[in-house]
């Protein structure tokens, strides 16, 4: 393992340890853990635990959701967010709740789920149709996608008087999140599974399809499971979490950054990566109002767009 | 000008003044009770504050259309408005913190024409700022500038939605009448001072028309014929700037308006000449976003112009980019 690796790791489970740690009830310490101290089990296992693993699994099944969705659109600057599949996932909460009133969270994402999945599907339609120029663009049309799929559930909404319900659903945060209301995230673990096992197809893929079909990849195929995957994991993070700026499109492009674009060999970092990118973040919208917290949603919005703009000046400075 | 061309036009500008017609005369069908229970003096002032509301689409017409026509030169692309750069989301982010700071009664708030310098202001600073950051570091690389207000925009969301959850129900729909494009909530006296402005700028814009056919070949091209161009596309961005931050809040973001217009003109007139571009942009930008108010009005404003020109708009631009098949 190289150092810079084990250094990577290293910062990863520092992190999770203070994510643990930290909190309003100052009872969560190691050593009342150690001696055994019921209410701090108790709190360990229903809140501190169930937050710091759903951050963990939904930072770094998001940031492979924006890994994939690069390889397949064959462009670095999308991701879910810039791809309209949020959107989507957003409009089929709104359906959801129109046709059926109040409903089970997996009802909900059921409904996230195919619509975030359809919307995905014409969305590549469309950008296989066009010839680029410019990469840049693309997240211009995804971006444009996107509010076309908002401006459609805003007309429903103000029909039926559900303005609040969306405006509820626009920041992520983990700090409802418990033992109880995360389950729904056990998605994520097939989702993953089946991004490790077809991680060298979606690489193929990225090449695109002439060259897939050379290789012996089913171009089509691929690109279906890849859709499926980001989907789900959008559809159901954006329930339970919220939408998470940026993530999906730094994460990729930091690791690449460093280790190319073997997308299989990738995966790995790109977990590490996001989800020590997201506790970061989550410690510190946890301590700036200490007792209380901001959402996470906003110091990602803070910090993420100030690392993607050192990201475009670099790029730009690296073409002079 | 050809003869297709002049025909066109004149087609359009009688469909803008019937649409103008059908704007002042649309609430006799939809409030018929007035026709019973009102009088003289009821309709003149129902039909005086149309007028003023007419006004105040065409002033913003004229800016949404001109400023994304000329900045779709600067950039050399045909999926681009000025709104890109984050203007919709910089407004946004000063309503909601006026809102939150001072509360709903605040005179920042009621008194629409404090509101409007205010934010008026904010906006024309910022995009300064952001081009003199740019820009001048940069040799003009707008497709940089173009990314920058992207994130700008996402943060500037992030910022407004953050405030906007903790506000109490009041504040909210503060905002979100502030906000939401709605031509029924215009003060009078802003359009009054708006004309001026508005003449001036387009006039500007107009003035330099020739310039802008020579900066669409390119930069190389434009700087051998002549035209100073990165002082060109400074002075251009500042218009633009002005031209947003005016009709932003005065009647709101409208990311699409000038999207559709610009677009829709190319395709009919088929000319790169920004004299009869800006004219016939302005003209079919006026009248999408009359036939869309007078349709919201026959729904019984049971939605926006905003949404329903998003729908429109965000439609057409999708089958354009499949149509061209390239960008």
């Amino acid at each position: 393992m190289s150092k810079k690796k084990v250094i990577s790791i290293a910062v990863f489970i520092a992190l999770v340890i203070i994510s643990l740690f930290i909190g309003v009830s100052d009872k969560v310490s190691i050593t009342n853990l150690l001696k055994g101290d019921k209410n701090a089990w108790f709190l360990f296992y229903e809140s501190r635990m169930p937050r710091t693993i759903v951050i963990i699994l939904s930072a770094s099944a998001l940031s492979i959701a924006g890994l994939i969705m690069q390889a397949l659109s064959r462009n670095k600057f999308i991701s879910p967010q810039t791809a309209g599949t949020t959107n989507a996932a957003v409009l089929g909460v709104l359906i959801a709740y129109l046709f059926l009133g109040t409903i089970s969270l997996y009802l909900k994402f059921v409904f996230a789920f195919v619509f975030a999945m359809v919307f995905s599907v014409l969305f590549i339609l469309i950008l296989n149709k066009i010839k680029l120029k410019i990469v840049i663009y693309v997240p211009l049309i995804g971006i444009m996608y996107g509010s076309l799929i908002s401006a459609i559930t805003q007309f429903i909404a103000q029909r039926f008087n559900a303005l609040q319900i969306i405006s509820v659903l626009n920041l992520g945060s983990f700090a409802h999140i418990t033992r109880l209301n995360s389950t729904l995230l056990i998605i994520l673990i097939p989702a993953l599974v089946i991004a490790v096992i077809y991680a060298t197809q979606f690489n193929v893929v990225s090449l695109g399809e002439d060259f897939s079909k050379n290789l012996g990849v089913n171009y089509k195929k691929v690109l279906f499971i890849g859709l499926i995957v980001v989907a789900a994991i959008s559809a159901s993070t954006y329930i339970v979490v919220g939408p998470l700026p940026f993530l999906g499109l730094i994460i990729p492009n930091l690791v690449s950054l460093y280790y190319g674009d073997n997308l299989k060999k990738n995966l790995f970092d790109v977990a590490i990566f996001g989800s020590s990118f997201v506790l970061l973040n989550d410690i510190i919208s946890r301590l700036v109002i200490y007792p209380y917290e901001v959402a996470v949603g906003f110091t990602m919005g803070i910090s993420g767009a100030v690392i993607f703009l050192i990201m475009i000046f670099r790029r730009v400075k690296s073409h002079e | 000008m050809n003869k297709r061309q002049v025909k066109l036009l004149i087609i359009f500008g009688i469909i803008a003044v019937l649409l103008g017609i059908a704007y002042l005369t649309v609430w006799l069908y939809t409030q018929r009770d007035l026709l019973i229970y009102g009088n003289a003096n009821v309709y003149f002032k129902i039909i005086r504050r149309r007028a003023v509301q007419l006004l105040a689409i065409v002033v913003s017409t004229g800016l949404i259309t001109s400023s994304s026509l000329v900045f779709q030169t600067l950039t050399k692309n045909r999926i681009l408005t000025p709104s890109v750069l984050g203007f919709d989301s910089i407004f946004l982010v000063t309503q909601t913190l006026l809102v939150s700071l001072l509360g709903v009664s605040s005179i920042l708030i009621s008194n629409v024409y404090v509101n409007f310098i205010i934010s008026t202001l904010t906006m024309i600073v910022i995009t300064i700022i952001m081009y003199q950051l740019v820009l001048k570091k940069n040799k003009n690389n707008v497709v940089l500038l173009l990314l920058m207000g992207m994130i700008i925009s996402s943060l500037a969301g992030s910022v407004s939605n953050f405030i906007q959850v903790f506000m109490n129900p009041d504040q909210f729909q503060s905002v979100l009448s502030l906000t939401t494009v709605s031509l029924t909530n215009i003060n009078e006296q802003l359009v009054y001072i708006l004309v001026p402005i508005m003449v001036v700028v387009v006039v500007l814009i107009y003035r330099k028309n020739r310039i802008y056919d020579v900066m669409a070949l390119g930069d190389d091209q434009a700087i051998g014929l002549g035209v100073e161009y990165n002082k060109e596309t400074k002075i251009t961005l500042v218009y633009i700037a002005i031209a947003v931050a005016i009709s932003t809040s005065l009647i709101g973001p409208l990311t699409f308006l000038g999207l559709i217009a610009v677009n829709g003109t190319r395709e009919l007139f088929k000319t790169t000449k920004h004299k009869v571009m800006i004219v016939a942009s302005f003209l079919l930008g006026f009248i999408v976003l009359m036939a869309g108010q007078v349709v919201v009005e026959l729904m019984d404003n049971r939605t926006s112009v905003s949404v329903l020109i998003s729908l429109i708009g965000g439609s057409y631009m999708i089958y354009l980019i499949l149509k061209e098949n390239k960008l």
